[in-house]
């Protein structure tokens, strides 16, 4: 959780903010976001660049996933789900195994007999 | 004398896992207005492994289009091994390389509405207690209507009945995090366009070109007054060499959009360039 915790700050604390809109130069075309009036990408790059960043690869290591796959794993969030997970909205918690609910009933009941 | 703190114990435990927000009348409604008297999607059980139940939802999600899809790929893309389970994001960034589109699903009307359309739906849960979570994914995969139950695609088990009051507290507990997966060419009833166009972004960016251009074609469909699905279409289109495809994108788009500035930009530079 805490590790969690902390790779999400350190993903957030080094986002830049970026420019509502850029303008296109003559002769370019303009891209969707800028047809809509929309802000330009950036949570979903920068997040991916800061994976050069030595603590974040650290991070890597102590969950066993390499920078290639998790560059491959930000790059493929659209910005707005970057966005949620470092204001908070989308928390990383990681789904693991139904048996820990049998381990904890167990428990319970273990300690119940104890006392 | 020892059975009253074990009941003291067990009931602190139970209450604790009642707590939750658990059924609006809003939510009841929805259930009652379900389509069917039961539905059963064809979806195959996928036992998971020990800490797998992201990858193992995941990939039944996905066989339900694409029975060929990998679970060891799905696994590589989706399982971190330090945190002995899947995070959130880690499933919809592995739906997207695989080439799925997701879309949230945010309330238990559009539950039941997945269901009714066909789309199973993956969804995360808190099979704990508030102070010591146990998070889950299952699948959704159909409901049975009078009984009041969900079925779900759980654990080793196929079809799981769960009593929709059950589910629903679970549910909150996980902040009712939950999604449909579909291939390109589909978009669900009531999806947000800004979704839509958001999985076209991603696929357009991360190199699934067709796919990307397939979706900008179903955007375009699905939303007919919008101007970003052929506006979308011909910029990705133009970024590609197809000009042609690309001038008549914008031609769609401005007709959408009369006197849009960018469009008709785009247009008179893309014009420059063909003829």
């Amino acid at each position: 959780m805490t590790r969690m915790f902390l790779l999400a700050l350190m993903i957030g604390s080094l986002v830049s903010i970026r420019p509502a809109i850029t303008y296109a130069e003559p002769g370019r075309l303009l891209s969707l976001n800028e047809l809509r009036s929309q802000p330009a990408p950036g949570p979903a790059a920068d997040a991916r660049r800061n994976l050069e960043d030595p603590r974040a690869q650290a991070l890597l290591a102590q969950l066993g996933i390499s920078k290639a796959e998790a560059s491959a794993r930000i790059a493929n969030l659209s910005d707005r789900e970057v966005e949620r997970v470092l204001n908070g909205q989308t928390q990383l918690r990681a789904g693991g195994d139904i048996l820990y609910v049998v381990l904890m009933v167990l428990l319970i009941i273990f300690v119940a007999q104890r006392i | 004398m020892r059975t009253f703190p074990a009941i003291l114990l067990l009931s602190v435990g139970l209450g604790a896992c009642s707590s939750g927000r658990g059924l609006s009348a809003g939510d009841r409604a929805a259930f009652a207005a379900a389509r069917s008297e039961e539905a059963r999607l064809d979806v195959p059980l996928i036992v998971q492994e020990k800490d797998h139940c992201g990858p193992a939802t995941l990939t039944m999600a996905l066989r339900r289009f694409d029975p060929g899809v990998p679970l060891a790929r799905v696994t590589e893309m989706s399982f971190t091994p330090g945190a002995r389970g899947s995070f959130q994001t880690d499933l919809l960034a592995a739906a997207r390389r695989l080439g799925f589109a997701p879309y949230q699903v945010d309330s238990l009307a559009g539950l039941v509405r997945a269901v009714d359309e066909g789309f199973p739906v993956l969804v995360f849960q808190n099979l704990g207690l508030p102070i010591y979570p146990v998070w889950h994914y299952a699948l959704v995969t159909g409901y049975e209507r009078t009984r009041r139950e969900f079925l779900l695609h759980t654990g080793d088990q196929a079809y799981a009945p769960v009593p929709l009051a059950r589910f629903a507290k679970s549910w909150d507990r996980g902040d009712r995090w939950s999604y449909v997966i579909l291939p390109y060419d589909q978009i669900p009833a009531g999806a947000p366009l800004d979704e839509a166009l958001a999985n076209a972004e991603v696929f357009a960016r991360e190199g699934q070109a067709a796919g990307a251009m397939a979706l900008y074609r179903r955007i375009g469909e699905h939303y007919p007054e919008a101007f970003e699905g052929p506006a979308g279409l011909g910029v990705l289109a133009a970024s590609l060499g197809e000009d042609r495809i690309a001038l008549a994108a914008f031609h769609e788009a401005l007709r959408r959009a009369p006197g849009h500035p960018g469009l008709l930009h785009n247009l008179q530079l893309l014009k420059l360039r063909v003829f």
